[in-house]
């Protein structure tokens, strides 16, 4: 994976900007990028009317349409979001037999 | 004495009332056979329909749902989302129902040789399940509840999490994977070999890993069981009770982090970061591939990037 321009990371979850969303990305309700397993908390966007969700395969891309969007979670400080297309995606841990998916 | 389901069917039915001393004894059908040739008895019965694998799939998918159904062979109707209910009584060899997300609706009465029924929509298990080799209910987040009478040799819940009890009446012979499930114990009376993961386990690795001791992890030889032995354990406390060696220190957004590695006998060293999150200051240790030697590239693994150099976020909180 390379990634030249702007990254975020906000707990486990990763957000990349990207020049372009994907032709055929499909949009996805709701604005939570990822959900906790255990606490119940969840990543999400907190202007309703700021961002929109969009599902490519198994990949997650958020579009900022407002000059910003916050990203919220109950434990971890906001972050402000700049107006573009973001990839979204959660740190990996590794395992002897599985590369897994971070969840909190 | 009954519940009825969302969808109109008895979930139990009604305790069948006691004999008049004075009537003469009713005929009692037989039990039907775990084999597929159902008794001459069964086939008489009123709503009772046998067919062939290939019919019973068209009949189940059509929605046309017979009580009783009597397959002579194996019905497979995996990955079939327009399924939503199996009959109340069904007789078949091989069950395999994987991959339908609305069934929700399973037989009060089977009989079958094995079942596999991961990633369904069932909720709740009811009735008299006789089933000679293994039922696989694995991967099913809503299931609470099984048959109050189950008999199989091996049965899997593993990732079940609402599932918190066995019945007490449930009958195994070979062993039970319970690895995600929501179990704490066994029922006192099953006597079967517990497994997490596929590896056999004990119960206080199964159900009270808080009672190991790091210095057993790492004496046990076996190195599949090791591992599952210092999933159960946790990361984070393993290094906080055998400690490491710290072969990169740094800092990041959250204060310092440290490089770990802690050597195992025949098998690869476990080499994890441990950093502080930068907003609420608690530490995690997170294990990266054994190759990596600096907490900049291990951040960057974690993060998904093989490059440190593609690795510079400009936030982190």
């Amino acid at each position: 994976m390379t990634q030249t321009s702007s990254l975020y990371r906000h707990g486990d979850v990763l957000i990349g900007a990207v020049a372009v969303l994907p032709t055929g990305a499909v949009p996805r309700p709701g604005l939570v990028l990822a959900h906790g397993e255990h606490t119940g908390h969840s990543h999400r966007i907190r202007e309703t009317n700021a961002a929109s969700l969009y599902a490519y395969g198994h990949e997650l891309y958020l579009v900022v349409s407002a000059p910003t969007a916050t990203l919220i979670h109950e434990e971890h400080r906001p972050i402000e979001l700049p107006v573009g297309v973001y990839r979204v995606w959660q740190q990996r841990e590794y395992t002897p037999s599985a590369i897994r998916t971070v969840v909190d | 004495m009954f519940s009825i389901n969302a969808r109109g069917r008895h979930l139990r039915r009604p305790a069948p009332a006691a004999p008049e001393p004075a009537a003469p004894a009713a005929p009692v059908p037989p039990t039907p056979s775990i084999a597929s040739e159902p008794t001459a008895a069964y086939a008489r019965a009123a709503g009772v329909v046998r067919t062939t694998p290939e019919e019973a799939r068209a009949l189940l998918l059509s929605g046309r749902m017979p009580d009783e159904l009597i397959v002579s062979g194996a019905l497979r109707l995996n990955g079939e989302p327009r399924l939503r209910e199996l009959p109340t009584f069904l007789e078949c060899t091989h069950l395999e129902v994987n991959n339908c997300p609305n069934l929700e609706l399973f037989p009060e009465r089977l009989r079958a040789t094995s079942v596999q029924a991961t990633r369904t929509g069932i909720r709740e298990l009811t009735g008299d399940w006789l089933v000679r080799e293994t039922v696989n209910l694995s991967d099913n987040p809503r299931l609470q509840r099984l048959p109050e009478r189950l008999t199989a040799k091996s049965l899997s819940v593993a990732n079940c999490p609402q599932l918190l009890h066995l019945p007490a009446t449930l009958h195994l012979t070979n062993w039970v994977e319970v690895a995600g499930s929501g179990l704490t114990s066994l029922p006192s009376g099953l006597k079967v070999n517990i497994r997490w993961q596929g590896t056999a386990v004990d119960e206080r690795t199964a159900f009270r890993p808080e009672d190991l001791k790091a210095v057993e992890i790492l004496n046990v030889r076996n190195v599949t069981r090791r591992r599952v032995l210092l999933e159960r354990f946790g990361l984070d406390r393993f290094i906080e009770e055998v400690g490491g060696l710290i072969i990169d220190r740094d800092r990041d957004a959250g204060g310092e982090r440290q490089l770990l590695s802690i050597p195992l006998e025949d098998d690869e060293p476990i080499v994890a970061l441990r950093v502080k999150c930068p907003s609420t200051a608690h530490s995690y240790v997170l294990r990266v591939p054994p190759h990596v030697r600096t907490c900049r590239r291990a951040a960057a693994w974690l993060a998904g990037f093989e490059n440190e150099h593609d690795y510079r976020p400009l936030i982190e909180t």
